[in-house]
């Protein structure tokens, strides 16, 4: 619930704010947020190097001491809001760009913070589900540069998908 | 006596591929795809869903 609660604060925040990206042409928005997506792709892929922003730090240890259950929720919603710890993915830069650039409804800003929490939140559901954490664990360093450049470019695709349909 | 650990029961073939780290990227990417080339509304859910599963590998 944190997650998921945290990741919609940052998407209505961006939302809000998407409105001063309006003055802009729609075509230089969409195009713009493929650009992005694009270069995120690169990123991953160790193509490029772009150093971004991150709030370089995890959530202390001890918000779980006082009161497990008000301290997973603070936890969880510390990771869902995005800003609060380290960001190891260029997808959400992107996802936050589109959400500033995209010109969508609040809501539809909300919806795409949402998913952004419960993304973050299949996680350690699937992990648990696994049974083995140790070795879900050591799949996931195998597989993370895969999920992580296909994340990247599922985002172009989407965008530019969405950008044809604009123009 | 000494302690030992307790044996560790072996995962099955299914549950171990169902929950494999690349299952919800395939199925969010065939969202997105789906979602988008449709342009439909939950396009936004399902990219966000594919943004946060990327940092798996973060706290």
């Amino acid at each position: 619930m944190g997650l998921i609660a945290g990741g919609l604060l940052s998407g209505v925040v961006l939302g809000a704010l998407s409105g001063l990206s309006a003055p802009l042409p729609a075509s230089w928005r969409y195009a713009a947020i493929v650009a992005v997506a694009l270069l995120a792709v690169l990123r991953e892929a160790e193509v490029v190097t772009i150093p971004l922003p991150q709030n370089a730090r995890q959530v202390p240890q001890d918000v779980l001491r006082h009161s497990p259950r008000r301290g997973a929720l603070r936890f969880g919603f510390e990771l869902g809001t995005g800003v609060r710890t380290y960001l190891s993915a260029t997808a959400p830069y992107v996802l936050a760009v589109a959400v500033f650039l995209g010109g969508q409804h609040l809501q539809v800003a909300a919806l795409a913070g949402v998913g952004f929490g419960a993304g973050r939140a299949a996680t350690p559901l699937i992990r648990r589900a696994s049974g083995a954490v140790e070795g879900w664990d050591a799949d996931l360093r195998a597989r993370l540069r895969i999920i992580t450049v296909a994340g990247s470019a599922a985002l172009a695709a989407a965008f530019g998908l969405l950008f044809l349909q604009q123009l | 006596m000494t302690d030992q650990p307790p044996p560790v029961r072996p995962v099955p073939p299914l549950r171990r591929w169902a929950t494999d780290p690349l299952v919800p990227v395939l199925l969010l990417t065939a969202g997105t795809m789906l979602a988008a080339a449709y342009g439909h509304v939950l396009t936004w859910a399902v990219v966000g869903g594919l943004a946060g599963y990327t940092l798996s590998g973060s706290v």
